[in-house]
């Protein structure tokens, strides 16, 4: 028979049973904003495996960087951070790897992505599928997330006019895509 | 126009049915929280953290193992650390097959039978500071209770698995009923960071350890799960933390609330419990669980998450879910009985 045990220096089982238990709150925590974390990077990336890889990180990073967040009220608003940046790489890192379109016969039975068909489904959603990586998670986070446009700035590490630029500019772009459609609507 | 494209986008977004989270997500959390602490820098580029130095003490165990049949294939087991350390009376090498993760205090005496080996594996989370390990060699009280003991060699596959944090490793062996302390002192050349607080930084180290003799050892043979020999485990005497004493690793889940439970492992259904009712599930009965590590996921009758827990083994662990909430941590099946 063996057994194993893992014990403290004596000198620190105070220190040592502090942390376990803030590290045990900080993953219960972070748990409950898995769901949401998964849907926004999801809503961004248009892509579930693309949202779970970007997720999968963020909470490694979260984690590692645990001591840093101060204030546990504010665990949303620093998680939403680290997967909208990552998002917004993973989006531009996209323009630098050649996509090639597999052939339609791959993966016949494969479950269509839930993130993509959404955005397929739906033609001002398609035209989201569109804008670029910064104006796309703007949308997400004030539309979504139901964010103030101070609140996104504050997850984007912007300047509230940058995100009120961005939006406009956004919008912008959405109406004049969907112009010829409006336009073909109302003849 | 303006208004109804915002408006348009907004409907669009928040009524949109949107898939969970898969459970893969929800085990990151728990392998994250599992995984050893990686070195930090701080913001003055000291190699070492401000914070206090963290100590960790593994002990463990072995050599109350006998193998019937003859010897143990080393490739056909999991024992995957390879501590290792030389019995005397046979000048073979006693292996420790696993390291537990269940927390005791040194306040807390640990408990061994004459002839164990117990291992002692001291960690500093940082390195510390001045270059220089923080204690002195452990030694034993009282030798004729427990004798140290030397350390087999290294294999080459053993040094690629050092650690790469301070440690130190050593060996005793319980000799005869009687308690002994295990000690180590700070090294006098030993200086504490300059930002260490003056108060509840390192200290010495000190572990009692109780040799007794097993009140009537009860012998049970359990099929390995890895190889063709059969193991024969004696059931040990009384221990201060819970140990797989059945043999295999056992999960008991304990449902306080009304509704059914569902537990998944590693992704695959493994038990329902219902509403006031608890379940065992035992590692090496059928059907067939997955190897562990274990990432145990327990959701409601709804299909809501309730919590999750990621298993190592060996000691055994027990769920309780009451009022939606999930509660886990070490058990001994002991106070249950192996059924």
């Amino acid at each position: 028979m063996m057994g194993a045990v893992t014990i403290g220096g004596s000198a620190w089982e105070g220190v040592r049973s502090s942390r376990m238990a803030e590290s045990e709150t900080f993953a219960r925590q972070l748990e409950l904003q898995i769901d949401r974390a998964y849907r926004m990077a999801g809503l961004i990336l248009g892509n579930s495996a693309e949202a779970e890889d970007v997720v999968g990180d963020a909470i490694e990073r979260a984690w590692a960087r645990r001591a840093q967040l101060h204030d546990p009220e504010r665990l949303q608003a620093w998680l939403d951070r680290i997967v909208v940046n990552a998002c917004r790489d993973r989006i531009r890192r996209r323009a630098r790897v050649r996509m090639l379109q597999l052939a339609a016969t791959a993966d016949p039975v494969g479950e269509p992505d839930a993130f993509g068909a959404l955005f397929k489904r739906d033609e001002l959603l398609r035209l989201v599928d569109t804008l670029p990586p910064d104006e796309r998670a703007v949308i997400v986070l004030h539309y979504w997330a139901d964010l103030t446009l101070e609140d996104v700035a504050g997850r984007l590490g912007w300047r509230t006019g940058t995100v009120k630029s961005r939006l406009h500019r956004a919008l912008e772009q959405l109406r004049a895509a969907m112009a010829p459609t409006d336009r073909r609507e109302s003849e | 126009m303006t208004d109804d494209l915002e408006r348009r986008l907004r409907d669009l977004l928040r009524h949109a049915q949107l898939p969970s989270a898969p459970d893969r997500l929800y085990a990151r959390v728990a392998q994250a929280a599992a995984a050893p602490p990686a070195r930090r820098r701080t913001l003055f580029g000291s190699r070492w953290l401000l914070l206090p130095i963290a100590a960790l003490l593994v002990i463990a165990l072995a050599a109350s193992l006998v193998v019937v049949g003859g010897a143990l294939n080393p490739t056909a087991t999991s024992t995957p650390p390879g501590w290792v350390a030389v019995l005397p009376a046979t000048g073979a090498c006693a292996e420790l097959d696993a390291v537990g993760n269940n927390w005791v205090d040194t306040k807390s005496p640990v408990v061994a039978a004459p002839g164990d080996v117990v291992f002692v594996f001291i960690v500093v989370s940082e390195s510390p500071s001045g270059g220089s390990y923080p204690w002195d060699d452990l030694s034993s009280s009282d030798t004729n209770v427990l004798r140290p003991i030397a350390l087999c060699p290294l294999s080459p596959q053993d040094a690629l698995r050092a650690h790469s944090l301070p440690h130190s490793f050593s060996a005793f062996l319980a000799v005869a009923p009687g308690a002994a302390t295990l000690s180590a002192p700070l090294s006098p050349t030993w200086q504490p960071p300059d930002a260490a607080p003056s108060d509840g930084y390192l200290g010495p180290i000190r572990l009692e350890v109780r040799v007794q003799t097993p009140p009537s050892p009860t012998p049970t043979t359990t099929p390995s799960p890895t190889s063709n020999a059969t193991l024969k485990f004696v059931t040990p005497g009384p221990t201060p933390w819970p140990s797989n004493a059945c043999g295999g690793f056992h999960l008991k889940v304990v449902n306080e609330d009304t509704g059914s439970i569902t537990v998944t492992i590693n992704g695959s259904y493994a038990q329902m419990v219902d509403g006031g009712t608890s379940q065992t599930i035992v590692e090496w009965l059928p059907p067939n669980k997955p190897l562990m590590p274990w990432t145990v996921v327990v959701t409601g009758a709804d299909g809501t998450r309730i919590g999750s827990a990621y298993m190592t083994g060996p000691v055994d662990q027990k769920i309780i879910v009451s009022g939606g909430q999930m509660e886990y941590g070490p058990y001994d099946i002991r106070t249950d009985g192996c059924g």
